[in-house]
Protein backbone atom coordinates (compact mmCIF):
# COMPACT_ATOMS: atom_id res chain seq x y z
CA UNK A 1 0.00 0.00 0.00
CA UNK A 2 2.73 2.64 1.45
CA UNK A 3 4.22 2.00 -1.98
CA UNK A 4 1.13 2.81 -4.08
CA UNK A 5 0.71 5.97 -2.26
CA UNK A 6 4.31 7.19 -3.06
CA UNK A 7 3.26 5.95 -6.69
CA UNK A 8 1.12 7.82 -7.27
CA UNK A 9 2.84 10.81 -5.29
CA UNK A 10 5.68 10.56 -8.00
CA UNK A 11 3.24 10.31 -11.10
CA UNK A 12 1.09 13.22 -9.95
CA UNK A 13 4.37 15.53 -9.83
CA UNK A 14 6.21 13.97 -12.67
CA UNK A 15 2.75 14.89 -14.58
CA UNK A 16 3.18 18.39 -13.11
CA UNK A 17 6.41 18.50 -13.93
CA UNK A 18 5.91 17.42 -17.71
CA UNK A 19 2.61 19.80 -18.26
CA UNK A 20 4.95 22.65 -17.01
CA UNK A 21 7.46 21.99 -19.21
CA UNK A 22 5.22 21.49 -22.29
CA UNK A 23 2.86 24.70 -21.28
CA UNK A 24 3.06 27.11 -24.23
CA UNK A 25 4.14 24.86 -26.96
CA UNK A 26 2.89 25.70 -30.32
CA UNK A 27 3.33 23.19 -33.61
CA UNK A 28 6.21 25.71 -34.89
CA UNK A 29 8.16 24.67 -32.03
CA UNK A 30 6.54 20.65 -32.12
CA UNK A 31 8.98 17.91 -32.93
CA UNK A 32 9.29 17.41 -36.85
CA UNK A 33 7.47 13.80 -37.50
CA UNK A 34 10.78 11.60 -38.87
CA UNK A 35 10.68 9.58 -41.49
CA UNK A 36 10.68 6.25 -40.61
CA UNK A 37 14.12 4.10 -40.08
CA UNK A 38 15.56 3.75 -43.73
CA UNK A 39 15.94 -0.29 -44.79
CA UNK A 40 19.44 -1.85 -44.87
CA UNK A 41 18.89 -2.13 -48.68
CA UNK A 42 18.37 1.83 -48.55
CA UNK A 43 21.55 1.62 -46.91
CA UNK A 44 23.84 -0.14 -48.93
CA UNK A 45 22.10 1.84 -52.22
CA UNK A 46 23.64 5.20 -50.56
CA UNK A 47 27.08 4.22 -49.52
CA UNK A 48 27.25 2.57 -53.02
CA UNK A 49 25.85 5.41 -54.70
CA UNK A 50 28.71 7.55 -52.68
CA UNK A 51 31.28 5.63 -53.46
CA UNK A 52 30.84 5.53 -57.12
CA UNK A 53 32.12 9.07 -57.19
CA UNK A 54 35.71 7.51 -57.07
CA UNK A 55 34.66 6.64 -60.41
CA UNK A 56 32.66 8.76 -61.85
CA UNK A 57 33.27 12.55 -60.77
CA UNK A 58 29.87 13.21 -62.49
CA UNK A 59 27.39 16.01 -61.17
CA UNK A 60 24.21 13.98 -62.38
CA UNK A 61 24.68 12.39 -59.02
CA UNK A 62 24.19 15.30 -56.70
CA UNK A 63 20.52 15.46 -56.53
CA UNK A 64 20.37 11.58 -55.62
CA UNK A 65 23.20 12.58 -53.27
CA UNK A 66 21.11 15.04 -51.87
CA UNK A 67 17.95 13.05 -51.54
CA UNK A 68 20.21 10.73 -48.94
CA UNK A 69 19.74 13.32 -46.30
CA UNK A 70 16.16 12.79 -45.98
CA UNK A 71 16.51 9.36 -45.26
CA UNK A 72 16.42 8.67 -41.76
CA UNK A 73 19.35 6.04 -40.62
CA UNK A 74 19.93 4.41 -37.56
CA UNK A 75 22.68 6.32 -36.10
CA UNK A 76 25.81 4.38 -36.77
CA UNK A 77 24.32 4.47 -40.38
CA UNK A 78 23.88 7.66 -40.77
CA UNK A 79 27.22 8.61 -39.86
CA UNK A 80 29.15 6.34 -42.37
CA UNK A 81 26.20 7.96 -45.04
CA UNK A 82 27.01 11.36 -44.43
CA UNK A 83 30.65 10.54 -44.22
CA UNK A 84 30.75 9.42 -47.58
CA UNK A 85 28.01 11.86 -49.11
CA UNK A 86 30.14 14.80 -47.98
CA UNK A 87 33.51 13.07 -49.40
CA UNK A 88 31.69 12.39 -52.93
CA UNK A 89 30.06 16.06 -52.95
CA UNK A 90 33.39 17.52 -52.35
CA UNK A 91 34.78 14.90 -55.10
CA UNK A 92 32.37 15.62 -57.98
CA UNK A 93 32.87 19.50 -57.18
CA UNK A 94 32.07 22.39 -59.65
CA UNK A 95 29.62 25.25 -58.58
CA UNK A 96 26.48 22.66 -58.56
CA UNK A 97 28.57 21.38 -55.62
CA UNK A 98 28.90 23.85 -53.65
CA UNK A 99 25.45 24.69 -53.89
CA UNK A 100 24.49 21.60 -52.37
CA UNK A 101 26.84 22.28 -49.39
CA UNK A 102 25.35 25.16 -48.64
CA UNK A 103 21.89 24.17 -48.43
CA UNK A 104 22.91 20.80 -46.28
CA UNK A 105 24.84 23.06 -44.06
CA UNK A 106 21.02 24.55 -43.58
CA UNK A 107 20.19 21.09 -42.83
CA UNK A 108 22.95 20.18 -40.28
CA UNK A 109 21.60 22.82 -38.45
CA UNK A 110 18.06 20.82 -38.03
CA UNK A 111 17.91 19.51 -34.00
CA UNK A 112 16.90 16.48 -35.53
CA UNK A 113 20.03 15.62 -37.58
CA UNK A 114 22.45 13.99 -35.32
CA UNK A 115 25.75 15.52 -34.85
CA UNK A 116 24.89 17.99 -37.45
CA UNK A 117 27.64 20.62 -35.28
CA UNK A 118 30.29 18.27 -35.95
CA UNK A 119 30.01 17.68 -40.00
CA UNK A 120 29.72 22.02 -39.85
CA UNK A 121 32.93 22.00 -38.28
CA UNK A 122 35.14 19.48 -39.45
CA UNK A 123 33.91 18.34 -43.29
CA UNK A 124 32.08 20.87 -44.69
CA UNK A 125 34.62 23.35 -44.60
CA UNK A 126 36.98 21.20 -46.13
CA UNK A 127 34.58 20.15 -48.61
CA UNK A 128 34.04 23.79 -49.96
CA UNK A 129 37.70 24.49 -49.63
CA UNK A 130 38.58 21.45 -51.88
CA UNK A 131 36.11 22.68 -54.71
CA UNK A 132 37.16 26.07 -54.27
CA UNK A 133 40.48 24.87 -54.81
CA UNK A 134 39.51 22.50 -57.57
CA UNK A 135 38.03 24.68 -59.81
CA UNK A 136 40.55 27.54 -59.28
CA UNK A 137 43.08 24.98 -60.52
CA UNK A 138 41.61 22.38 -62.30
CA UNK A 139 44.38 20.76 -63.68
CA UNK A 140 47.68 21.09 -61.84
CA UNK A 141 50.41 20.90 -64.13
CA UNK A 142 53.88 22.01 -62.43
CA UNK A 143 55.03 22.23 -58.72
CA UNK A 144 54.16 26.26 -58.89
CA UNK A 145 50.32 25.45 -59.63
CA UNK A 146 50.20 22.92 -57.04
CA UNK A 147 51.86 25.23 -54.27
CA UNK A 148 49.42 27.83 -55.40
CA UNK A 149 46.20 25.18 -55.34
CA UNK A 150 47.65 23.90 -51.75
CA UNK A 151 47.81 27.46 -50.39
CA UNK A 152 44.38 28.10 -51.93
CA UNK A 153 43.14 25.16 -50.22
CA UNK A 154 44.47 25.72 -46.98
CA UNK A 155 43.10 29.09 -47.30
CA UNK A 156 39.71 28.38 -47.59
CA UNK A 157 39.83 26.13 -45.05
CA UNK A 158 41.09 28.33 -42.80
CA UNK A 159 44.03 26.10 -41.63
CA UNK A 160 48.05 26.36 -42.29
CA UNK A 161 50.62 23.51 -42.38
CA UNK A 162 51.10 23.72 -38.12
CA UNK A 163 47.66 22.95 -37.77
CA UNK A 164 47.49 20.15 -39.99
CA UNK A 165 50.73 19.38 -37.74
CA UNK A 166 48.84 19.87 -34.86
CA UNK A 167 45.68 17.74 -35.77
CA UNK A 168 47.44 14.67 -36.39
CA UNK A 169 49.36 14.76 -33.17
CA UNK A 170 45.51 15.15 -31.50
CA UNK A 171 43.99 12.30 -34.00
CA UNK A 172 42.76 9.86 -31.45
CA UNK A 173 44.38 6.23 -32.11
CA UNK A 174 41.56 4.10 -30.81
CA UNK A 175 37.52 3.63 -30.21
CA UNK A 176 34.76 5.82 -31.46
CA UNK A 177 36.56 9.12 -31.49
CA UNK A 178 38.77 7.35 -34.54
CA UNK A 179 35.84 7.89 -36.82
CA UNK A 180 35.26 11.52 -35.71
CA UNK A 181 38.43 13.19 -37.27
CA UNK A 182 38.89 16.88 -36.74
CA UNK A 183 38.82 19.28 -39.20
CA UNK A 184 42.79 19.11 -39.76
CA UNK A 185 42.72 15.68 -40.52
CA UNK A 186 40.07 15.48 -43.00
CA UNK A 187 42.14 18.26 -44.80
CA UNK A 188 45.28 15.82 -44.52
CA UNK A 189 42.88 12.76 -46.37
CA UNK A 190 41.94 15.25 -48.88
CA UNK A 191 44.96 16.78 -49.51
CA UNK A 192 46.42 13.47 -50.21
CA UNK A 193 43.93 12.59 -52.33
CA UNK A 194 44.79 15.69 -54.55
CA UNK A 195 48.41 15.23 -54.40
CA UNK A 196 47.69 11.80 -55.71
CA UNK A 197 45.93 12.83 -58.97
CA UNK A 198 48.71 15.72 -59.01
CA UNK A 199 51.80 12.87 -58.55
CA UNK A 200 49.65 10.81 -61.44
CA UNK A 201 49.84 14.13 -63.79
CA UNK A 202 53.45 14.20 -63.05
CA UNK A 203 54.18 16.79 -60.70
CA UNK A 204 56.65 14.80 -58.72
CA UNK A 205 57.11 17.13 -55.79
CA UNK A 206 53.64 17.43 -54.25
CA UNK A 207 54.14 14.73 -51.95
CA UNK A 208 56.46 17.07 -50.48
CA UNK A 209 54.30 18.46 -48.87
CA UNK A 210 53.70 15.85 -46.30
CA UNK A 211 57.21 15.37 -45.34
CA UNK A 212 57.32 15.89 -42.03
CA UNK A 213 53.71 15.47 -40.80
CA UNK A 214 52.60 12.84 -38.37
CA UNK A 215 50.70 11.32 -40.95
CA UNK A 216 51.06 7.68 -39.19
CA UNK A 217 48.95 9.09 -36.54
CA UNK A 218 45.96 8.44 -39.20
CA UNK A 219 46.24 5.29 -41.07
CA UNK A 220 43.96 6.63 -44.09
CA UNK A 221 46.51 9.21 -44.43
CA UNK A 222 49.41 7.05 -44.23
CA UNK A 223 48.22 4.40 -46.39
CA UNK A 224 47.19 6.80 -49.40
CA UNK A 225 50.95 8.49 -48.81
CA UNK A 226 52.78 5.21 -49.24
CA UNK A 227 50.64 4.24 -52.51
CA UNK A 228 50.31 7.77 -54.53
CA UNK A 229 53.45 7.07 -55.72
CA UNK A 230 53.17 3.51 -56.84
CA UNK A 231 51.25 2.78 -60.28
CA UNK A 232 48.11 1.01 -60.57
CA UNK A 233 49.61 -2.27 -60.80
CA UNK A 234 52.10 -2.01 -58.32
CA UNK A 235 49.47 -0.49 -56.07
CA UNK A 236 47.29 -3.29 -56.09
CA UNK A 237 50.11 -5.84 -56.01
CA UNK A 238 51.31 -4.11 -52.59
CA UNK A 239 47.55 -3.90 -51.53
CA UNK A 240 46.54 -7.88 -51.89
CA UNK A 241 49.62 -8.85 -50.43
CA UNK A 242 49.22 -6.92 -47.52
CA UNK A 243 45.80 -8.12 -47.04
CA UNK A 244 46.52 -11.80 -47.26
CA UNK A 245 49.19 -11.65 -44.79
CA UNK A 246 47.40 -10.27 -41.74
CA UNK A 247 47.58 -11.76 -38.39
CA UNK A 248 44.01 -10.25 -38.02
CA UNK A 249 41.32 -7.46 -39.07
CA UNK A 250 41.91 -4.10 -37.33
CA UNK A 251 39.46 -1.34 -38.18
CA UNK A 252 42.13 0.87 -39.92
CA UNK A 253 42.70 -2.34 -42.40
CA UNK A 254 39.59 -1.36 -44.00
CA UNK A 255 41.12 1.37 -45.93
CA UNK A 256 43.01 -1.43 -47.38
CA UNK A 257 40.55 -2.82 -48.55
CA UNK A 258 38.69 0.20 -49.80
CA UNK A 259 42.07 1.38 -51.73
CA UNK A 260 42.14 -1.87 -53.81
CA UNK A 261 38.58 -1.73 -54.45
CA UNK A 262 39.14 2.33 -55.87
CA UNK A 263 42.05 0.84 -58.31
CA UNK A 264 39.00 -0.31 -60.00
CA UNK A 265 38.46 -3.47 -62.33
CA UNK A 266 42.76 -3.57 -63.00
CA UNK A 267 42.62 -5.20 -59.81
CA UNK A 268 39.97 -7.96 -60.81
CA UNK A 269 42.34 -10.44 -62.82
CA UNK A 270 44.85 -10.27 -59.87
CA UNK A 271 42.04 -11.22 -57.16
CA UNK A 272 40.94 -13.97 -58.83
CA UNK A 273 44.18 -15.24 -59.66
CA UNK A 274 44.78 -14.64 -55.65
CA UNK A 275 41.45 -16.40 -54.25
CA UNK A 276 42.58 -19.93 -56.40
CA UNK A 277 45.95 -19.55 -55.36
CA UNK A 278 44.97 -19.53 -51.88
CA UNK A 279 41.96 -21.70 -52.53
CA UNK A 280 44.34 -24.15 -53.64
CA UNK A 281 46.44 -23.97 -49.98
CA UNK A 282 46.09 -26.60 -47.05
CA UNK A 283 47.54 -24.69 -44.37
CA UNK A 284 48.21 -27.00 -41.03
CA UNK A 285 49.31 -24.65 -38.00
CA UNK A 286 47.00 -22.49 -36.90
CA UNK A 287 48.62 -19.03 -37.39
CA UNK A 288 48.39 -20.00 -41.19
CA UNK A 289 44.60 -21.15 -40.84
CA UNK A 290 44.21 -17.59 -39.66
CA UNK A 291 46.18 -15.58 -42.69
CA UNK A 292 44.84 -17.77 -45.08
CA UNK A 293 41.26 -17.28 -44.11
CA UNK A 294 41.64 -13.42 -43.66
CA UNK A 295 43.28 -13.56 -46.71
CA UNK A 296 40.45 -15.61 -49.05
CA UNK A 297 37.74 -13.43 -46.90
CA UNK A 298 39.49 -9.82 -47.51
CA UNK A 299 39.80 -10.72 -51.32
CA UNK A 300 35.71 -11.95 -51.61
CA UNK A 301 35.06 -8.83 -49.84
CA UNK A 302 36.97 -6.27 -52.16
CA UNK A 303 35.70 -8.88 -55.43
CA UNK A 304 32.23 -8.77 -54.31
CA UNK A 305 32.02 -4.67 -54.79
CA UNK A 306 33.09 -5.77 -58.52
CA UNK A 307 30.20 -5.38 -61.18
CA UNK A 308 31.29 -8.42 -63.40
CA UNK A 309 29.86 -11.74 -64.51
CA UNK A 310 32.44 -13.65 -62.76
CA UNK A 311 31.83 -12.25 -59.36
CA UNK A 312 28.18 -13.57 -58.15
CA UNK A 313 29.32 -17.42 -59.26
CA UNK A 314 32.63 -17.47 -57.24
CA UNK A 315 31.05 -16.07 -53.86
CA UNK A 316 28.34 -18.76 -54.56
CA UNK A 317 30.66 -21.42 -54.46
CA UNK A 318 32.31 -20.33 -51.29
CA UNK A 319 28.91 -19.65 -49.64
CA UNK A 320 28.14 -23.60 -50.58
CA UNK A 321 31.35 -24.61 -48.93
CA UNK A 322 29.90 -22.77 -45.89
CA UNK A 323 31.48 -19.98 -45.82
CA UNK A 324 30.08 -17.40 -43.56
CA UNK A 325 31.56 -14.33 -45.34
CA UNK A 326 30.78 -15.39 -48.78
CA UNK A 327 26.72 -16.19 -47.86
CA UNK A 328 27.12 -12.36 -46.05
CA UNK A 329 28.67 -10.80 -49.12
CA UNK A 330 26.37 -12.59 -51.81
CA UNK A 331 23.53 -11.19 -49.54
CA UNK A 332 24.55 -7.84 -49.83
CA UNK A 333 25.57 -8.11 -52.98
CA UNK A 334 21.96 -8.97 -53.99
CA UNK A 335 20.70 -6.02 -52.06
CA UNK A 336 22.42 -4.10 -54.34
CA UNK A 337 25.96 -3.21 -52.51
CA UNK A 338 28.64 -2.64 -54.72
CA UNK A 339 31.71 -0.77 -52.27
CA UNK A 340 33.25 -1.41 -49.41
CA UNK A 341 31.20 -1.14 -46.26
CA UNK A 342 34.15 1.97 -44.88
CA UNK A 343 33.96 5.74 -44.32
CA UNK A 344 35.35 7.15 -47.31
CA UNK A 345 38.44 8.84 -47.25
CA UNK B 1 9.20 19.92 -29.01
CA UNK B 2 11.77 18.91 -25.93
CA UNK B 3 14.18 21.78 -26.06
CA UNK B 4 17.84 21.70 -24.64
CA UNK B 5 16.02 23.50 -21.81
CA UNK B 6 14.42 20.09 -20.93
CA UNK B 7 17.12 17.82 -21.45
CA UNK B 8 19.34 19.80 -19.09
CA UNK B 9 16.25 19.20 -16.52
CA UNK B 10 16.41 15.76 -17.48
CA UNK B 11 20.00 15.62 -17.09
CA UNK B 12 19.98 16.64 -13.71
CA UNK B 13 16.83 15.06 -12.57
CA UNK B 14 17.73 11.82 -13.40
CA UNK B 15 21.97 12.26 -12.54
CA UNK B 16 21.35 11.40 -9.33
CA UNK B 17 19.46 8.44 -9.84
CA UNK B 18 21.38 6.66 -12.53
CA UNK B 19 24.09 6.46 -9.28
CA UNK B 20 27.04 7.09 -11.90
CA UNK B 21 29.85 8.50 -9.65
CA UNK B 22 31.23 12.02 -8.67
CA UNK B 23 33.61 12.04 -11.69
CA UNK B 24 31.59 11.04 -14.27
CA UNK B 25 29.37 13.25 -16.94
CA UNK B 26 26.37 12.62 -18.28
CA UNK B 27 25.37 13.70 -21.81
CA UNK B 28 22.10 13.70 -23.11
CA UNK B 29 20.78 14.95 -27.01
CA UNK B 30 17.81 14.71 -28.04
CA UNK B 31 17.62 15.26 -31.83
CA UNK B 32 14.95 12.78 -32.70
CA UNK B 33 17.77 10.49 -32.18
CA UNK B 34 19.64 10.40 -28.81
CA UNK B 35 23.63 9.89 -28.04
CA UNK B 36 24.50 10.01 -24.29
CA UNK B 37 28.14 9.84 -23.13
CA UNK B 38 29.28 9.30 -20.07
CA UNK B 39 33.00 9.74 -19.05
CA UNK B 40 35.32 9.80 -16.26
CA UNK B 41 38.85 8.86 -14.88
CA UNK B 42 39.18 6.93 -18.04
CA UNK B 43 41.88 6.97 -20.89
CA UNK B 44 40.99 8.83 -23.77
CA UNK B 45 40.35 6.01 -26.15
CA UNK B 46 36.75 6.01 -26.68
CA UNK B 47 34.80 4.05 -24.24
CA UNK B 48 32.66 6.21 -23.42
CA UNK B 49 32.16 9.22 -26.21
CA UNK B 50 28.47 8.83 -27.59
CA UNK B 51 28.28 5.02 -28.98
CA UNK B 52 25.40 5.19 -30.93
CA UNK B 53 23.58 2.39 -30.89
CA UNK B 54 21.12 0.48 -32.93
CA UNK B 55 17.98 2.20 -32.11
CA UNK B 56 15.14 -0.48 -33.86
CA UNK B 57 14.44 -2.14 -30.54
CA UNK B 58 14.01 1.14 -29.23
CA UNK B 59 10.20 2.51 -29.24
CA UNK B 60 10.14 5.28 -27.45
CA UNK B 61 12.62 7.67 -25.97
CA UNK B 62 12.69 6.52 -22.95
CA UNK B 63 13.67 3.26 -24.83
CA UNK B 64 16.63 5.07 -25.93
CA UNK B 65 17.55 6.51 -22.68
CA UNK B 66 17.85 3.48 -20.88
CA UNK B 67 19.67 1.81 -23.62
CA UNK B 68 22.33 3.84 -24.48
CA UNK B 69 23.12 4.88 -20.85
CA UNK B 70 23.13 0.83 -20.12
CA UNK B 71 25.63 0.63 -23.03
CA UNK B 72 28.05 3.28 -21.75
CA UNK B 73 27.60 1.77 -18.24
CA UNK B 74 28.41 -1.55 -19.63
CA UNK B 75 31.47 0.01 -21.52
CA UNK B 76 32.49 1.12 -17.93
CA UNK B 77 31.90 -1.90 -16.09
CA UNK B 78 34.22 -3.87 -18.29
CA UNK B 79 36.74 -0.87 -18.38
CA UNK B 80 36.77 -1.20 -14.34
CA UNK B 81 37.16 -5.07 -14.76
CA UNK B 82 40.14 -4.45 -16.67
CA UNK B 83 38.71 -6.53 -19.33
CA UNK B 84 38.05 -3.32 -22.17
CA UNK B 85 41.67 -1.66 -22.84
CA UNK B 86 43.20 0.41 -24.66
CA UNK B 87 46.72 -0.86 -24.27
CA UNK B 88 46.38 -4.52 -24.67
CA UNK B 89 48.54 -4.43 -27.26
CA UNK B 90 48.56 -6.53 -30.71
CA UNK B 91 50.09 -9.65 -28.82
CA UNK B 92 46.88 -9.79 -27.16
CA UNK B 93 44.41 -7.84 -28.76
CA UNK B 94 45.33 -8.55 -32.05
CA UNK B 95 42.60 -6.89 -33.77
CA UNK B 96 41.89 -3.75 -31.67
CA UNK B 97 38.86 -4.28 -30.35
CA UNK B 98 39.88 -3.50 -26.91
CA UNK B 99 38.67 -7.00 -25.86
CA UNK B 100 42.07 -9.44 -25.58
CA UNK B 101 42.10 -12.83 -27.22
CA UNK B 102 41.70 -14.97 -24.19
CA UNK B 103 37.92 -12.85 -22.95
CA UNK B 104 37.00 -13.30 -26.69
CA UNK B 105 37.77 -16.95 -26.91
CA UNK B 106 35.75 -17.69 -23.49
CA UNK B 107 32.78 -15.86 -24.82
CA UNK B 108 32.35 -17.43 -27.95
CA UNK B 109 34.22 -13.94 -30.18
CA UNK B 110 36.52 -14.23 -32.84
CA UNK B 111 39.91 -12.75 -31.33
CA UNK B 112 40.79 -12.14 -35.02
CA UNK B 113 38.19 -9.98 -36.18
CA UNK B 114 37.03 -6.42 -34.35
CA UNK B 115 33.57 -7.20 -35.62
CA UNK B 116 32.61 -10.91 -35.08
CA UNK B 117 29.10 -10.44 -35.25
CA UNK B 118 28.87 -8.40 -38.73
CA UNK B 119 26.42 -5.89 -37.18
CA UNK B 120 29.00 -3.17 -36.30
CA UNK B 121 31.17 -2.53 -39.56
CA UNK B 122 31.46 1.26 -38.99
CA UNK B 123 32.87 0.75 -35.32
CA UNK B 124 36.89 0.79 -34.24
CA UNK B 125 35.90 -1.24 -31.62
CA UNK B 126 33.46 -3.31 -32.91
CA UNK B 127 32.96 -6.44 -30.32
CA UNK B 128 33.09 -4.22 -27.49
CA UNK B 129 30.20 -2.07 -28.68
CA UNK B 130 28.43 -5.82 -29.32
CA UNK B 131 28.49 -6.38 -25.93
CA UNK B 132 28.05 -3.40 -24.79
CA UNK B 133 24.36 -3.49 -27.06
CA UNK B 134 23.96 -6.77 -25.74
CA UNK B 135 23.67 -5.31 -21.92
CA UNK B 136 22.00 -2.65 -23.26
CA UNK B 137 19.00 -4.31 -24.61
CA UNK B 138 18.65 -7.41 -21.31
CA UNK B 139 18.79 -3.84 -19.44
CA UNK B 140 15.65 -2.40 -21.53
CA UNK B 141 13.81 -6.51 -21.31
CA UNK B 142 14.19 -5.61 -17.58
CA UNK B 143 13.05 -2.19 -17.45
CA UNK B 144 10.22 -3.07 -19.61
CA UNK B 145 9.24 -5.68 -16.58
CA UNK B 146 9.67 -8.74 -19.50
CA UNK B 147 10.04 -10.94 -16.66
CA UNK B 148 6.38 -11.05 -15.36
CA UNK B 149 5.70 -12.75 -18.30
CA UNK B 150 5.26 -16.36 -17.61
CA UNK B 151 5.88 -19.74 -19.32
CA UNK B 152 1.75 -19.77 -19.96
CA UNK B 153 1.93 -16.64 -21.79
CA UNK B 154 5.30 -17.41 -24.26
CA UNK B 155 5.48 -20.85 -24.44
CA UNK B 156 4.13 -23.85 -25.81
CA UNK B 157 1.01 -23.94 -25.66
CA UNK B 158 0.92 -21.47 -28.05
CA UNK B 159 3.27 -22.95 -30.48
CA UNK B 160 6.74 -22.04 -30.91
CA UNK B 161 7.11 -18.80 -29.54
CA UNK B 162 8.99 -15.51 -31.15
CA UNK B 163 12.60 -14.87 -30.16
CA UNK B 164 11.83 -12.13 -27.41
CA UNK B 165 15.59 -10.63 -28.23
CA UNK B 166 15.38 -9.49 -31.91
CA UNK B 167 18.86 -10.28 -32.42
CA UNK B 168 19.80 -12.55 -35.30
CA UNK B 169 23.30 -13.74 -36.74
CA UNK B 170 24.16 -13.46 -39.74
CA UNK B 171 25.65 -16.90 -39.87
CA UNK B 172 22.27 -18.87 -39.28
CA UNK B 173 19.55 -16.12 -39.98
CA UNK B 174 18.51 -16.92 -35.98
CA UNK B 175 19.91 -15.24 -32.78
CA UNK B 176 21.82 -18.49 -31.90
CA UNK B 177 25.29 -17.92 -34.07
CA UNK B 178 26.66 -20.70 -36.03
CA UNK B 179 30.01 -20.46 -34.51
CA UNK B 180 28.78 -19.24 -30.82
CA UNK B 181 27.17 -20.89 -27.88
CA UNK B 182 28.51 -18.20 -25.22
CA UNK B 183 27.81 -15.02 -26.78
CA UNK B 184 23.97 -14.82 -26.04
CA UNK B 185 24.13 -16.14 -22.52
CA UNK B 186 25.16 -12.48 -22.11
CA UNK B 187 21.61 -11.35 -22.54
CA UNK B 188 19.72 -11.55 -19.46
CA UNK B 189 16.96 -14.05 -19.09
CA UNK B 190 13.15 -13.52 -18.32
CA UNK B 191 13.16 -13.03 -14.56
CA UNK B 192 15.94 -10.71 -14.68
CA UNK B 193 18.58 -13.40 -13.97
Amino acid sequence: MRYQISSRVVSGLVGSFITALLWGQTPQTAAPKLSPLADEEQWFAAISLCQSSAWRKDPALLPKIEALFQYRFNARAQHGVTVDALVAIGRIGGSEALALLERLETIFHKPYFLSGAYYREHYLPVMKARIQADLAFPQVRNSEQWHQKVERFLQEAELTREALQEALHKHPQRGDPMVYPSRGVVAVRVLLELASEAYAGGVKEALKFFEGLPLERDYPSWLRYQLAPLEVKQRVRWLIGSLTSKPAMRFVDHYELLALWQCGLVALPEILAKIEELSKLKPKDEEEIVRVNIGLANMLEVLAGYEDPRVEPILERFAQADWFEAEQLLRWRRQGLRGILIFDW
Amino acid sequence: MLGRGMIGWLTILLLPTIGLGQSDRLQVYFKGKATLSVSGDVPSCGFFTSCPLDESYCSSFWDLFIALLEHEKSHRKYYTARISRCDWGPQQDPDSDSLPSWWERMHGLDPRRRDTTGAFRFDPDGDSDAVAEIEAFGALERAKKYWRYDWAQYSMQWGIPPSPFPWRYVSSGTNISRYDRYLLRMVPRTGGR
